[in-house]
């Protein structure tokens, strides 16, 4: 079964994006709710990636996903062509400014964080690469 | 196209499906709409056939009831599964909002 896949970043593709992870995953056996918090924190890092990245070129931006097993680990890596992103160190969502309207969302980062085990970012010439790590039963 | 029930002093919103970036633009629009429409009524939103929310359906919630609360209405949630449940949770959103776990007790409320 194909691990790896190569995505447009754009909202029209987030389902097909999740769907893939989904498929694995089943393939996988891998438990309900640690599925649906994989699932979330890929769907959460490419819709980031679908309405905020951008190229210095402005070329399109293209999301590779890979996911790995192993060690009793599920390794996902979002690798992509956009400019630098710290999400490492994005700030927590503020509910208040969120309740006021003065702020609309940033609970994406925050949900990939706390329902991941291990959250690492890497600049690269090309890009940027984000790997997940979520531990599996 | 969102599913509505009109009770008298509320409207009951039945969402389904995903709820995540690429349908919550829409959902949001229509709800907006719905609003609009019924300045006078509080919304009453039933998730039990909500199969998927993202971080993009939380925003929508907030932003309803952002709205609704500038117009002195109220938003009340019913029906969370467990996985929705959750990210409420892990958001630390549960308190912000009315939440009862079935529609009769949200309107009963």
């Amino acid at each position: 079964m194909k691990r790896t896949n190569e995505f447009l970043a754009a909202v029209s593709e987030i389902p097909n994006i999740t769907a893939f992870a989904e498929r694995i995953m089943i393939h996988w056996h891998l438990d309900r709710n640690t599925a649906y918090d994989v699932l979330l924190a890929i769907d959460e890092a490419c819709t980031n990636l679908s309405t905020h990245a951008k190229t210095a070129s402005g070329e399109p931006i293209m999301i590779i996903l890979k996911m790995r097993k192993c060690f009793g680990f599920l390794c996902i890596r979002i690798v992509d062509n956009s400019i630098y992103y710290d999400i490492e160190n994005a700030p927590s969502p503020d509910i208040q400014k969120n309740l006021s309207g003065e702020k609309k969302g940033g609970f994406g980062i925050f949900l990939i964080k706390t329902l991941m085990d291990r959250v690492k970012y890497k600049r690269t010439n090309n890009g940027n690469v984000l790997t997940m790590v979520k531990k599996i039963r | 196209m969102i599913k509505t029930k009109d009770t008298g002093d509320n409207i009951v919103v039945y969402l389904r499906g995903r709820l995540d970036v690429h349908m919550s633009g829409e959902i949001e629009k229509d709800i907006q709409k719905l609003i609009d429409e019924n300045p006078e009524k509080s919304l009453i939103v039933n998730l039990s056939e909500i199969e998927y929310m993202s971080s993009s359906g939380l925003r929508v919630l907030v932003a309803i009831m952002r709205i609704l609360k500038t117009n002195g209405q109220n938003l009340k949630l019913c029906h969370l599964n467990a996985a929705v449940k959750k990210i409420f949770e892990v958001v630390e959103l549960m308190d912000m909002f009315d939440i009862y776990e079935t529609e009769e007790e949200a309107l009963r409320t």
